[in-house]
């Protein structure tokens, strides 16, 4: 190869180089502007959270009541919201009733939130009582998962006990 | 071949090979513009849609009734496609739709302005229903919005 040959070979890799530089650059710059908008979405998702529980919250049960400890059933009255059940509940069971006592009427909830959602998530709805050391699990319906999603509370004060409901999200 | 045809052999590849990767990276470039207006456009309508959706819930006079997020059945029984797009100021297409969860099935109400568009914004939010009886019942509400 002579001079000119190597010339032309050496200017045309330059070139090629610069050429993939640039390639890269834009490449990265598509990469970061196509990229999904998750702040966005999560703020939808944790919005949409916060519209469900309030729904769920200030909906009525046609007759909601739980099973007292004499075996009789306890009637709460025509139109009860799921809000005054939940609380009446989380009160209840914080002062050692069993969570089965509920069960009719848990199920009920559960029924609501699941027919509320969208097939999109799954949700799990945790009661919540405070003590010394934060929140402590009372009980919770729907699915266990562990995992974090996003959630929506509400906190409340009932007889003197810090009570907290709270609606959590999952992916399906 | 002569020393001369070599060079001009390896200039002819180096020019191929130079309009090659310009080629590319304005296919790049082309796809990339075209990408982001998709985006654009898609992310105007999740939020035309949005923002329905949240004036919806306070629709006043013609729905809300002093709670947030609270809907009447009767009242979305009178509602129609002109008075949405006049209350609420909807300047694009748009499919509502509203379902009621209550306990044996409940009811739905839906409108349109039409046959939707392929590219289509959505809002899923949840609402409260206010019916008969002094009950209140949890509502799905879901809307699409797209551009004429």
């Amino acid at each position: 190869m002579d001079s000119v040959g190597q010339e032309g070979f050496y200017d045309a890799m330059l070139f090629l180089m610069i050429i993939s530089v640039a390639s890269c650059l834009v490449l990265s710059s598509t990469l970061i502007l196509t990229k999904p908008d998750e702040g966005a979405m999560r703020d939808a998702v944790l919005e949409y959270a916060r519209a469900s529980l309030d729904s769920m919250l200030s909906s009525t049960l046609p007759e909601a009541f739980y099973e007292g400890g004499d075996g009789g059933r306890v009637t709460l009255g025509n139109n009860t919201t799921v809000e005054d059940y939940l609380l009446l509940e989380t009160y209840l069971v914080s002062q050692g009733m069993q969570v089965s006592a509920f069960s009719d009427c848990n199920r009920k909830v559960e029924m609501i939130a699941r027919e509320l959602l969208t097939g999109a998530y799954d949700f799990s709805l945790e009661t919540k009582i405070g003590g010394e050391r934060g929140f402590e699990n009372v009980f919770s319906l729907g699915t266990s998962d562990s995992s974090a999603g996003y959630s929506a509370a509400s906190d409340y004060s009932v007889c003197g006990e810090s009570i907290r409901i709270e609606l959590v999200l999952h992916w399906a | 071949m002569d020393r001369r045809g070599f060079a001009f052999v390896q200039d002819l590849f180096c020019v191929m090979v130079a309009m090659i990767s310009v080629s590319l990276l304005v296919v790049d470039l082309a796809s990339t513009f075209a990408a982001n207006q998709e985006r654009s456009a898609q992310k105007r309508l999740d939020e035309d849609a949005r923002r329905v959706c949240d004036d919806l819930l306070q629709f006043d006079p013609v729905l809300w009734k002093g709670e947030r997020g609270m809907l009447e059945e009767g009242k979305l029984d009178a509602l129609d496609v002109a008075t949405i797009r006049e209350g609420l100021r909807v300047d694009f297409g748009f499919s509502l739709s509203i379902v009621q969860v209550a306990d044996g099935g409940g009811r739905s109400w839906s409108w349109s302005t039409g046959p939707p568009a392929e590219d289509r914004g959505a809002c899923v939010t949840s609402a409260s229903l206010r019916g008969g009886g002094g009950s209140i019942s949890p509502a799905r509400v879901v809307l699409w919005a797209w551009r004429d």
